[in-house]
């Protein structure tokens, strides 16, 4: 029943780019930066509450309502910048899994490239949706030994929450790259495919009016523990990596306080969870990519509906996975994708959120469950911190080049 | 024709004066006109003006709720449209419309509001 | 066969374009990328006569150079078909409201499932598992 909302959390919220952004941040600016990780989990959230309804009770998914409140040309805009990004966080999260698997077999993650996209892509072909959701679901619950190796390591608690409730730019960092990991981390939490994926899962699952409770259980329950996860991953990073000036750039760095916690157990937990966060997270954006094409061009969609009852969906679901394979074979560093995707993502997430929230307000597509004025507080509130986001996530890319 | 052939065009006034561009065409429920008994859906105007968006997102006509920032910029700049009837409407001449009426003589769209939104279902 | 519409006065924006199409069935078939309208020789307004759905009627609609540029690729790709867009009268229409348009009619029959045929018979047949 939860399965849908863990595995959004797993697959979306905690993916690649949140693994290596709060291993960044941890080890160089101690939690100092925990305050981004809170509102991004906010307002995915609020996001995901509204976009959840919205399918539920309207039985319209994400680029329906883009379209029919964008129109074509807006929608068009906003479908090509989904999918583009989709595509590039596609190459990041196979990369990621080629590197979990190369830090379990020392085998080099360019050899896992070609099994791990035949992997993903049998398990979008063929995979019941339910059964997807539980297996990566529950495999990717093993990223919880983050959360239980800060009580085994030498954790100063009240260092960590003095850090975290009093942010500040360390002496050795600048302010710009500080508020440049800050909007990294914004845009690790809240991501275009996370909610078409959620949405449509939705759809997928058949949820109805009467599906609601079960809705905002999956939003109450899956996104906070995605936040959660990000925040021991950090705080593990600040605990080991920062005394030892450790510059994350690899991901089993980010791994290692689980080794130090626990030993090879605990790096075993470590990397089955990273396996399963990126392997779910590159099968959530093959198949957000379909089903925003789909949505947005009216063709039938849905991994409910067999391959010959759903060709044209099927059939952009493997291309993007082929396109993505095909980068990251060429070698570039899924590290720097992962960055440069996660800022471009958080620019572009205006364009998806703008729809969904009017379209809450509009009865008749929801009836009595329009927006209460709290939900419209929050709402706003959310889309104004969405479009600060938005408006400085370029320039400090440009300006930190990629937070150097 | 299509309506995207109408929608997106230039609109100019008797006089000439560029009034904005056509957002929307207002359908109206009217007596059949085959055997088919069906209503026919005719063209009771065109809704055009300066600045589209509102329209487009839908807080030109339904009561939109909110949320409150949006409604009150969104309402204000829709106030900005125009409802042409159909029979104020004159050439279509390449991609601009022309008017028959003058600019200032034009109904805003809000005032020219009627509650044609009934719950009755529109068979005759 | 009656259409059932949802509201008597509308603007098209809100209650007919960019809705989902549903066939008799319950399966999607396109996108109202467009309507027709058709002189009544009463001397009155024009009607509503009809849906467009396709990339023909899809490409006229985005305008503009993109526009032209989607036309002129769905024409290339089907050199010898009709360059009209499938055109989905208003007696096959079964209702209206503002959410979406269902049909009364069934099946395979429409144009904007040509390209879904095609993609089935040629791509998705072919690819192991795809048979089913």
């Amino acid at each position: 029943m939860l399965t849908l909302g863990v595995m959004t959390a797993i697959g979306g919220f905690v993916d690649i780019g949140n693994l290596v952004t709060s291993g960044v941040t941890g080890a160089r600016f101690d939690v100092s930066l925990a305050w981004a990780v809170a509102l991004g989990t906010i307002g995915m959230v609020v996001y995901g509450e509204m976009a959840g309804r919205v399918t539920a009770v309207a039985q319209r998914p994400v680029f329906h309502v883009v379209r029919e409140r964008l129109g074509v040309r807006f929608g068009l805009l906003n479908l090509v910048a989904a999918c583009a990004l989709s595509a590039l966080a596609l190459t990041a999260e196979i990369g990621g899994v080629a590197l979990s698997l190369e830090l379990a077999s020392d085998v080099s993650y360019l050899l896992w490239v070609p099994l791990v996209a035949l992997g993903v892509w049998g398990v979008t072909w063929r995979m019941k949706f339910q059964y997807m959701e539980r297996i990566f679901g529950l495999m990717g619950l093993a990223l919880l030994v983050f959360v239980v190796a800060l009580f085994f390591l030498p954790t100063d608690w009240g260092a960590l929450l003095s850090s975290a409730t009093h942010p500040s730019v360390p002496a050795s960092e600048s302010y710009p790259t500080y508020f440049f990991y800050a909007v990294s981390l914004v845009g690790a939490c809240i991501v275009p495919y996370q909610v078409v994926f959620f949405s449509a899962g939705g759809l997928e699952e058949g949820w109805t009016v009467d599906s609601l409770a079960e809705m905002r259980l999956n939003v109450l329950v899956g996104f906070p523990l995605g936040g959660i996860l990000t925040l021991a991953i950090m705080a593990c990073s600040a605990v080991v990596l920062m005394p030892l000036q450790v510059n994350v750039s690899h991901l089993g760095e980010v791994g290692l306080p689980a080794a130090v916690a626990f030993g090879k157990a605990g790096l075993a937990f470590a990397l089955v969870g990273f396996f399963a966060a990126t392997f779910a997270a590159a099968a959530e954006t093959a198949l957000s990519t379909g089903y925003s094409m789909g949505q947005y061009f009216g063709w039938s969609w849905g991994k409910w509906l067999r391959p010959t009852e759903a060709p044209r969906f099927h059939v952009v679901v493997l291309g993007t996975l082929l396109l993505g394979t095909a980068f990251v074979l060429t070698t570039i560093d899924p590290i720097k994708v992962t960055i440069v995707s996660v800022v471009l993502g958080a620019a572009a997430i205006p364009l998806t959120y703008l729809p969904i929230l009017v379209t809450a307000n509009d009865r008749d597509y929801l009836g009595e469950h329009v927006n209460g004025w709290f939900a419209n507080a929050l709402g706003v509130l959310v889309l104004l911190m969405m479009l600060v986001v938005s408006l400085v996530a370029v320039p400090l890319l440009l300006w930190t080049k990629a937070g150097q | 024709m299509r309506t995207s052939e109408l929608i997106g065009c230039e609109v100019v006034d008797s006089d000439g004066v560029r009034v904005g561009r056509v957002h929307d065409i207002r359908l109206e429920a009217r007596p059949p006109l085959g055997a088919s008994g069906d209503p026919a859906y005719r063209v009771q105007g065109l809704v055009l003006g300066p600045v589209g968006l509102a329209q487009r997102l839908g807080y030109g006509r339904h009561d939109m709720k909110g949320p409150w920032p949006l409604t009150v910029m969104l309402r204000a700049l829709s106030r900005r449209s125009y409802l042409v009837p159909w029979s104020d409407v004159g050439e279509l001449g390449g991609k601009q419309l022309n008017l028959l009426r003058r600019k200032t003589d034009l109904v805003p769209v809000r005032d020219a509001q009627d509650d044609g939104r009934d719950s009755s279902e529109a068979d005759g | 066969m009656m259409t059932r519409w949802s509201e008597r006065v509308a603007d098209i924006n809100d209650l007919l374009l960019d809705r989902q199409i549903f066939d008799a069935d319950g399966h999607p078939v396109g996108k109202v990328d467009d309507l027709e309208l058709v002189d009544a020789n009463d001397g009155g307004p024009p009607v509503l006569s009809a849906i467009l759905c396709g990339p023909m009627a899809f490409g006229p609609r985005l305008g503009g150079a993109l526009g032209l540029w989607w036309l002129s690729v769905a024409r290339r790709l089907r050199p010898d078909a009709d360059p009209t867009p499938v055109r989905i009268p208003f007696d096959q229409v079964a209702s209206v409201d503002r959410k979406q348009v269902c049909l009364s009619t069934r099946g395979e029959d429409e144009g904007p499932q040509r390209l879904r045929r095609w993609t089935r018979d040629k791509i998705v047949s072919k690819i192991p598992g795809g048979q089913s």
